[in-house]
């Protein structure tokens, strides 16, 4: 709470002090004359160590799949609610029920409980029961940019998995040095984000740092640290965040409840005959050999719903009506819950694009 | 916990903690700990500053992009957009080199109002890595806003280190202001041309300005490494070493620059003796031909005292004071010659006309050779070590039969001194040799029992046919006395780090049968990446190579199919750890490729990864035997200044035959031999005469 309780203390209008009232100081400090005539608030406020530090303890490291072929099976997030959900980069780590560890080495299990394809967002939560009643420091999502070009920031993250056992997250300190649309190079290295993104001068983005939290000298989230990308105009790695002001909407529906992505278990099964299923939409999957064979299309039958809609081969399907399908089994599930005479939307990856589709009997 | 003594109005903002500022203590001199309830203030005063100075330059700032390059394999895109900065108002954009890196079909710029405007290279500063553009604007162009360099006070003299800098540019497609923060960590870099900061330098910085607070422009950003720092110019971006040209330099070199003239570093002609560059001594151990040094009067001997009114004490400094100098300017160079101390003004040129390198046909005696030691044991006659005359200088165990001193000089004879200047060592006689005129007679002043003697001598060039005849007494007289039990053998060569498989075949050093005592070169020989075994390799080297008195290492490529270029540093490793294992003398260390051979197969990879690490690895080969076919890497060729005693042998009937390519080698000073053909005794034979003087 530590966290919330002192962004909601920044939002008071704070004793502002002139920095006319301080120019022969600042001349010196800055020694020169450009900051003259410019009148900057400097608000009395706690140290950076102290809010940094207090930063440093809604931060939290990720751990799930991975491990083989140069894969790091860990990543980075951060609290959003006091009830421990958790915001993170979307990614392979992502693929079994990741482990969340916070500051103090607290490890719980966790759900995927909201997911952003084209944000790579993906908020985690972890079981309110277990936690006990107690509530966990978290990140307000702030509602004004709370950052710009210039502006010193620190990231904390997981890189390297540094941080073992009950360390928390590292902090590293620099600049942000530009705000520009993320130009990312495809191919190896990909990520359907293609909006604004705070470019840093500090070399955040490394393995592991995914989902980290970029804050400013007051503690506050600037952004999320995005996934290792090159920059397609250099060639070489990109350091950037994806800013707070953009994974707002999105944090804030899935904690509100409006929007999940956890499979819709209210609704019964229907029969079969009335429920959709993998023919009826034309969809052929590549075989189900593992506990969660991930939803790959194999073949589209011909004047299905699913040619229709201009579904391909190799196609990854992300959510159904607006659900996690996690899995095969998800999404076989998923559809015994749907008439059969109702519209499918799915939420597609091909390549490093999403597309939404909508399949129609 | 110091507290700052200052006005109370000050002391509350002055009181700031800097735990992750350590950097900008040189801005405020005393760092106030503890009390860091004001370092937010601090840091966002900081964050505004730092966008005020990069916004008083924005409209300076343009992005450079080169259109139709080819994709090289670096990281860097060779057509990175990079930044520039407009130093006049008529169309004039100063940026980096990496523009011109490669060939292109366009120079784009994008001003800052977004349009883009085609530009021609006018003027270039290779020495510093910059391009002046030219913008096509047309005539109803919007006015541009430039920079006026020359009136920055940001001169060498008012750079702190440890000041903040920040860098800027702009970034994507929208043109972003795009900024990076620092410190000024060192001046005079990269041999006083440039200062380091230790801001995070992305490509897209390259050409740009960095900045201090005061909104002075510190300088120009460039793409380049430290010495140890590869090919690759770009190799260290954001990684807090970076570089930039000082932009009082700059504004000194834009002159030229906007004559369209071209700035090259500027050459001197003269050789600093000593093997060590940071061992104290700046004695010069030769002049070369037609330079200016020679044409300043300078000779061997002379002690240099200031460079440029700089005081000099090391062959480095010498390097370090000559390195902001370009071709054309005039350097004021003070020298002692015996107890006289004198200074001379030398124009520095652009290239100096190449060597011609020669030999005279000594053969230093086997007591004197000792690679690391530059002592010279006594002769057997039993003279006084003290007496001056009767010690240092060159005791021969030979000549080179029908070569110029063939006639006039004996086994025994004490070579002293070479035109008049002392010779110091057998490493001191090859540079004059290597830099004398070969044209001119030489004066050879010797000692023959307790004589002195004088005789001059025209000396013969290395260039040319390389003649076996010849080597019949070289055999002789580094072949003397091979007591017929030293016993030679293959063992692996391993190296921590180094993955390629090697193996030696040397004499046994510490064999108690007898010690191989024979002076003797080393050849190290490339397998073709498809042998994997170079212990079975060595096989049919033995008895040639025991006979020859010439060790054998032979080295694998890392990965079967291919050499790749980075393997030349574990190449040049592995030969400097067989060289110390078998004693050879770092005067006769030859790289070989395998289609050298007259039954070898055709020239392939290994043939020109030799001649790719003969030529980048610094002076770890004095030859390098080759076929004439093989086809030449691209190689960056190390810029150290200092002399290359390489020489090249193609197994070629004659000069007619040469590979275009070898012109290059000729002007790099690098003469080349022909012999046809060549067979594993000649090869061998070959590397033995590299010891001849």
């Amino acid at each position: 709470m530590e966290v919330t309780r002192r962004a909601a203390m920044h939002r008071q209008p704070a004793r502002a002090i002139g920095l006319q009232q301080h120019l022969p100081l600042v001349a010196f400090v800055v020694t020169t004359a450009l900051v003259v005539g410019h009148s900057r608030r400097l608000t009395g406020q706690p140290s950076i160590a102290g809010d940094v530090s207090a930063a440093q303890t809604a931060a939290v490291k990720i751990y799930g799949a991975g491990g083989l072929g140069g894969l790091e099976a860990y990543q980075s997030g951060f609290l959003v609610s006091p009830l421990g959900h958790v915001a993170t980069a979307w990614s392979y780590v992502l693929d079994v029920d990741p482990i969340v560890i916070l500051h103090d080495g607290r490890r719980f299990e966790t759900q995927i409980v909201g997911f952003e394809p084209s944000l790579e967002l993906a908020v985690l939560k972890i079981d309110s029961a277990e936690l006990g009643g107690n509530e966990l420091p978290f990140f307000r999502m702030p509602d004004v940019e709370v950052a710009k070009w210039g502006d010193s920031v620190y990231a904390i993250s997981n890189l390297f998995g540094i941080a073992t056992g009950n360390e928390p997250a590292s902090v590293m300190q620099g600049r942000i040095a530009a705000r520009a649309d993320l130009d990312a190079r495809r191919g190896t290295f990909q990520t359907p984000y293609r909006g604004e993104v705070f470019v840093l001068d500090l070399i955040a983005n490394n393995p592991g740092a995914a989902g980290g939290a970029l804050v400013n000298a007051r503690g506050e989230l600037v952004g999320m640290l995005g996934k290792e990308l090159r920059d397609r105009l250099t060639g070489v790695w990109l350091n950037y965040a994806i800013p707070a002001s953009i994974l707002r909407g999105p944090v804030g529906d899935i904690l509100a409840g409006r929007k999940t992505v956890l499979p819709d278990e209210s609704k019964p099964k229907l029969e079969r005959g009335q429920s959709h299923d993998l023919v009826t939409l034309g969809l052929g999957l590549v075989p189900d050999v593992m506990e969660s064979t991930p939803v790959f299309i194999d073949y589209i039958a011909d004047g299905s719903p699913a040619a229709g809609a201009g579904l391909r081969p190799d196609d990854l399907i992300l959510l159904v009506d607006g659900r996690r399908a996690a899995h095969q089994r998800a999404l076989r599930d998923q559809l015994s819950r749907m008439d059969r005479r109702d519209n499918v939307a799915l939420v597609i990856q091909r390549g490093s694009e999403i597309l939404n589709v909508v399949l129609r009997p | 916990m110091r507290n700052q003594p200052s006005p109370s109005n000050c002391r509350s903002l002055l009181a700031v903690v800097c735990s992750a500022w350590i950097g900008w203590a040189g801005l405020f001199g005393t760092i106030v700990w503890g009390q860091d309830s004001k370092t937010l203030a601090f840091q966002t005063a900081m964050a505004g500053h730092v966008r005020d100075v990069a916004q008083s330059i924005l409209d300076s700032v343009v992005t450079i992009e080169v259109v139709g390059v080819s994709p090289t394999s670096g990281e860097v895109r060779q057509d990175a957009p990079t930044a520039g900065v407009i130093v006049d108002a008529d169309g004039l954009v100063l940026t980096s080199a990496q523009v011109t890196r490669g060939e292109s079909a366009s120079i784009l710029v994008v001003l800052p109002d977004g349009s883009r405007v085609a530009a021609n290279v006018l003027g270039r500063d290779e020495h510093r890595e910059l391009v002046l553009l030219e913008l096509a604007l047309a005539d109803d162009a919007p006015p541009l806003k430039s920079i006026d360099l020359s009136s920055t006070q940001s001169t060498a003299a008012s750079l702190t280190v440890g000041q903040t800098l920040v860098a800027v540019a702009r970034y994507g497609s929208g043109g972003s202001p795009m900024v990076s923060s620092g410190i000024l960590s060192a001046v005079e870099r990269l041999e006083g041309i440039a200062i380091q900061t230790d801001a995070r330098i992305s490509p897209a910085f390259y050409g740009g300005p960095l900045l201090n607070l005061n909104g002075d422009v510190a300088g120009i950003l460039i793409p380049a490494t430290g010495g140890a720092g590869g090919q690759d110019p770009s190799a260290w971006y954001d990684s807090g070493v970076a570089f930039a040209v000082p932009s009082d330099v700059i504004s000194d070199k834009l002159i030229r620059m906007r004559r369209g003239e071209s700035i090259r570093a500027g050459r001197l002609g003269f050789v600093v003796g000593g093997k060590d560059p940071y061992a104290p001594g700046t004695k010069l151990a030769a002049v070369r031909v037609r330079s200016p040094a020679e044409a300043a009067g300078l000779q061997v001997g002379d002690e240099i005292i200031q460079v440029g009114g700089r005081a000099v004490t090391r062959r480095q400094e010498i390097k370090l004071a000559l390195g902001p100098f370009d071709a054309g300017d005039a350097v004021d160079i003070e020298f002692r010659r015996k107890d006289q101390t004198q200074t001379v003004v030398v124009k520095l040129v652009e290239s100096i006309p190449p060597l011609q390198p020669v030999l005279l046909g000594l053969i230093a005696s086997n007591d004197a050779a000792s690679d690391d030691s530059a002592a010279v044991s006594p002769p057997e006659n039993g003279q006084q070590a003290d007496d001056p005359p009767d010690s240092g200088g060159i005791v021969l165990g030979g000549t080179l039969d029908d070569s110029p001193a063939a006639e006039a000089l004996r086994t025994g004879d004490r070579v002293l001194r070479l035109d008049g200047a002392e010779i110091a060592d057998e490493e001191s006689l090859r540079q004059q040799l290597w830099t004398a005129d070969p044209d001119a007679p030489m004066e050879i002043q010797f000692v023959r029992g307790d004589e002195p003697m004088t005789i001059e001598l025209s000396p013969q060039r290395i260039e040319g046919e390389w003649r076996t005849k010849q080597m019949t007494s070289v055999e002789l007289e580094l072949s003397t006395s091979i007591p017929s039990d030293a016993s030679w053998d293959i063992a692996a060569l391993r190296l921590p780090e180094v993955v390629n498989a090697a193996a030696l075949l040397s004499p046994i050093t510490d064999d108690e049968s007898g010690v191989d005592p024979r002076r003797r070169g080393l050849l190290v020989w490339l397998l073709p990446p498809s042998e994997r075994e170079p212990e079975q390799a060595l096989q049919q080297w033995r008895e040639p190579a025991k006979k020859a008195g010439v060790p054998v290492l032979m080295i694998a490529s890392a990965n079967e199919g291919r050499w790749r270029p980075l393997e030349s540093e574990a190449v040049t490793s592995l030969s400097t750890a067989a060289r110390r294992r078998c004693e050879a003398d770092s005067a006769a260390i030859v790289i070989a490729g395998p289609a050298v051979l007259a039954d070898g197969d055709q020239p392939g990879p290994a043939d020109s990864m030799a001649i790719a690490v003969a030529l980048s690895t610094g002076k770890a080969f004095s030859g390098l035997a080759v076929a004439s076919p093989t086809r030449p890497p691209a190689v960056r060729l190390p810029s150290d200044g200092g002399l290359r005693m390489l020489r090249v042998l193609f197994p070629i009937g004659n000069a007619d035959q040469l590979p275009p390519w070898s012109s290059r080698l000729t002007e790099l000073g690098f003469p080349i031999q022909t012999h046809a053909p060549v067979d594993q005794r000649t090869l061998l034979n070959w590397v033995q005469s590299l010891l001849v003087l």
